[in-house]
C-alpha cells in the first residue's frame, strides 16, 4: 500500500462524508466558473465594439456608467478628423431597445450610409437605407434569421414601422444580431440631434496611435480614447462593477466551501482521533499525519473541482438560454478560468483541512488513545 | 546442578552484568495533577531480557510502559532505551516509536478499516523500505503469528486474540531492540491467551529482542526472566521468575 494509496483507501471508507465535502467544493467551484464565463463573456462581447471595422481606436465620452449611454457631439467627432495623425473618424449611436418578448435586448445602430464600411458592414442582400430616411432599417444576419425577417419586409418597433432594405454582416459577431438605422433617424427617434455614442478613429499610416490618442486626450478633456479591454474597463464603470461582483462572488464561494471543507474535516478529526494516536503511537511524525489529512482533503476537492465545473458548464448553458442574456451572452471558455478553479479547489482544501490536520498532528497520543 | 555447570552459569551471569542496560529508568517521577502515578522508579533492563512488570491496578505500570514507549513524558528523572536518551523533540520520539519499540496495546489499537496486511504496513511508512517490501514484510510477519489465511481480513471480522496477534505482527515490523507490551493478554480468552504467550516466548527465544511486558497474567510471570513489582508507583522487593 503505497501513502496516496492509503489516502484513495481512507476517502473510500468514508464515501458519503467524501461526497458531501466534494459537495461544498463543487459548489463553490461552479459558481467561480459561472461567475468567470459569465463575465469573461459579456466583457469579451462588451469590448467586441473596440473591433469594429478598421477602428485603431474608439473614443467615448469619460466617466460615462456604460459606454451604449456616452454621448459625444458629432462636431467633436469632426473636429477629431481633423487631428493630425487622423485619417478618418466616424460616429455611431446605439441604442438598447426591447422587440418582443423572445428578443428583449436588441442593439440598434444609427450610422451614416456612407460611414458602413468603415464600420465593417457587408451588405449580404438588398441595399443600404437612405441617409435622409426616416422609414427603413436593416438587419443582421443573425437577428433577421431569428426574427424571420428579410429583406422587402416591414418590421414594426414600437409605434413604428420600418422597411428593411438591406441583411449585413460585420466583422464582429454580436454586431451581426443588431438592427442599423440611418443615423439622423435614430437620432431623431431619441431626440438626440448632432450626438453619437462612440467615435471610431483610423491613423494615417505611418502614424503614431499612442501619440493621436494622446493629442485626443488632450485636446478632448471629455472625451476618453479606447484602445484595449482594460481602457474600455476605466472606462466603462459597469464592466469594473462585473468584474468586481465576479471577484466578490468568487471570495464569497470560496468562504462557503472552505465552512463546509472545514466542517466536515473537523467532524472526521472527531470521529478518527483515536486512529491519529495510534498512527502517532507506532511512530508516524506530525509532518506526516498532516500530509495524510491535506492529502485527502487534496484528492475530494480536486473531485469536487471536476464536478463543480461541470455544474458551471450546465449553469452557464442555462444562462445562455436565459431571454434577458440572449443576443448579448456568447459564453467564453477561457483557460483561466479553468485555472482560477483549480487554484480555487487546492486552496479550500489546504484552509479547509489545515486546522483539523495540526489539531491531528499535535494531538498527544495517550489522550487520543483514550478518546472512544 | 553440578559445580562446573554452576560456575559456568555464574560467569554467563558477570558477563551479562557487564554489558549495558538496554533500558535504564532513573528515579523517574510521573505526577498527573495532585496524583502521584510514579515515584522515583528506578530500574534497568539487560538487552534480551523478557521482563514482566506486575503489581496491583493503578500501581502505575502502564503509565511506565508509556513512558518507556515514549508515548508520554516523566515529570522528572531520566528514561534511556538502546542509547536514545527519551527527550522531548518531536520528530526524534517519531523516530523513536518507530524504529526502536515496538508496542502492543491491550485493546489492540488497529485501524479497523484496514485489512491486518495493511494495518502492518502502516508502521513503515517513513522507513526508506520500499511498497512491495512493505507488503511481503507484513505478509511474512502474519504468517509468522498465524494468520497467514487472514492477510486481508479487517479487524472488526477477527477474534480477540487474532487481533492481538495483528498488533504483535505490527509491533515487529520495523525490527525494533524493545517489545513493550500493555497487558497483551488482559482482553483474550485462555486459548488465545495462551497463544500470544506461546508467540512472545517464540520470540524471545529466536531473536536477541528484549521484551517488557506489563501484565496480570501469571502464565506470562513463568515465561519471563524477571518479574518487577511496582506498588503505588514505587518498585518493590526484586521477584525473579
Amino acid at each position: 500500500m503505497s501513502f496516496l494509496g492509503l489516502i484513495f483507501h481512507n476517502i473510500a471508507a468514508r464515501r458519503l462524508r467524501a461526497l458531501l465535502t466534494a459537495t461544498a467544493v463543487a459548489i463553490g467551484v461552479m459558481a467561480v466558473v459561472a461567475l468567470g464565463v459569465l463575465t469573461t463573456s459579456l466583457k469579451e462581447t462588451a469590448t467586441q465594439v473596440l473591433k469594429v471595422g478598421s477602428a485603431d481606436f474608439t473614443v467615448a465620452q469619460k466617466h460615462t456608467d456604460d459606454l451604449i449611454n456616452s454621448s459625444i457631439s458629432e462636431d467633436d467627432i469632426a473636429a477629431i478628423g481633423k487631428v493630425p495623425g487622423v485619417s478618418a473618424a466616424i460616429g455611431a449611436l446605439l441604442q438598447i431597445d426591447s422587440y418582443d418578448a423572445d428578443n428583449p435586448l436588441v442593439i440598434k445602430v444609427g450610422l451614416a450610409p456612407e460611414a458602413e464600411a468603415q464600420f465593417g458592414v457587408t451588405l449580404l442582400r438588398g441595399v443600404s437605407y437612405t441617409a435622409d430616411s426616416r422609414n427603413q432599417v436593416m438587419l443582421g444576419y443573425v437577428l433577421a434569421q431569428k426574427l424571420h425577417k428579410d429583406v422587402g419586409q416591414s418590421i414594426k418597433f414600437g409605434s413604428s414601422t420600418y422597411q428593411i432594405t438591406g441583411l449585413y454582416s460585420t466583422n464582429i459577431s454580436f454586431g451581426n444580431s443588431t438592427m442599423m438605422f440611418p443615423l439622423s433617424a435614430l437620432q431623431a427617434e431619441n431626440r438626440v440631434a448632432g450626438q453619437v455614442s462612440l467615435g471610431f478613429v483610423k491613423v494615417a499610416k505611418g502614424a503614431s496611435i499612442d501619440k493621436v490618442r494622446a493629442t485626443i486626450d488632450r485636446d478632448f478633456p471629455q472625451l476618453s480614447t479606447i484602445k484595449s479591454a482594460t481602457d474600455y474597463g476605466r472606462a466603462d464603470r459597469n464592466l469594473s462593477l462585473i468584474t468586481a461582483a465576479n471577484t466578490g462572488g468568487s471570495l464569497l464561494a470560496g468562504l462557503i466551501a472552505i465552512t463546509g471543507v472545514l466542517n466536515t474535516s473537523l467532524l472526521s478529526f472527531f470521529e478518527r482521533m483515536r486512529e491519529f494516536g495510534v498512527l502517532r503511537s507506532v511512530g508516524w511524525s506530525r509532518f506526516r499525519v498532516v500530509r495524510l489529512v491535506l492529502g485527502e482533503s487534496l484528492v475530494v476537492s480536486v473531485f469536487g473541482a471536476a464536478l463543480g465545473v461541470l455544474l458551471g458548464w450546465i449553469a452557464i448553458n442555462i444562462l445562455q438560454h436565459l431571454k434577458q442574456l440572449r443576443g448579448v451572452f456568447e459564453p467564453t471558455y477561457d483557460i483561466e478560468v479553468f485555472i482560477r478553479s483549480l487554484v480555487f479547489a487546492i486552496v479550500v482544501a489546504f484552509v479547509g483541512a489545515l486546522y483539523p490536520a495540526i489539531r491531528a498532528a499535535f494531538l498527544s497520543p495517550m489522550q487520543a488513545l483514550r478518546h472512544e | 546442578m553440578s559445580d562446573s555447570a554452576a560456575l559456568s552459569d555464574t560467569a554467563a551471569l558477570s558477563a551479562a552484568a557487564a554489558v549495558s542496560p538496554i533500558i535504564i529508568v532513573d528515579r523517574v517521577l510521573r505526577r498527573f495533577g495532585d496524583s502521584l502515578a510514579l515515584r522515583e522508579v528506578t530500574l534497568s533492563v539487560q538487552p534480551g531480557e523478557f521482563v514482566v512488570i506486575g503489581g496491583p491496578s493503578g500501581a502505575g505500570k502502564s503509565t511506565l510502559l508509556h513512558l518507556l514507549a515514549a508515548l508520554d513524558t516523566p515529570t522528572s528523572g531520566s528514561i534511556e532505551v538502546n542509547g536514545h536518551r527519551l527527550g522531548h523533540h518531536a520528530h526524534q520520539l517519531s523516530h523513536f516509536r518507530r524504529l526502536e519499540v515496538g508496542i502492543i496495546f491491550q485493546m489492540h489499537n488497529l485501524v479497523p478499516r484496514l485489512s491486518a496486511r495493511q494495518n502492518v504496513e502502516l508502521v513503515m511508512f517513513g522507513t526508506n523500505v520500499r511498497r512491495r517490501q512493505r507488503r511481503q514484510r507484513a505478509e511474512e510477519l502474519l504468517e509468522q503469528v498465524g494468520l497467514g489465511s487472514k492477510i486481508d481480513a479487517k479487524p472488526p471480522t477477527m477474534s480477540g486474540g487474532e487481533r492481538q496477534r495483528v498488533a504483535i505482527a505490527r509491533a515487529l515490523a520495523n525490527h525494533p531492540p524493545v517489545l513493550l507490551a500493555d497487558e497483551p493478554t488482559g482482553s483474550l480468552d485462555d486459548d488465545s491467551a495462551e497463544v500470544v504467550i506461546a508467540l512472545l516466548e517464540k520470540l524471545r527465544a529466536e531473536t536477541d529482542m528484549t521484551i517488557v511486558a506489563v501484565s496480570h497474567d501469571a502464565r506470562l510471570d513463568h515465561r519471563a526472566d524477571r518479574r518487577v513489582a511496582l506498588v503505588s508507583g514505587a518498585v518493590g522487593p526484586a521477584d525473579d521468575a
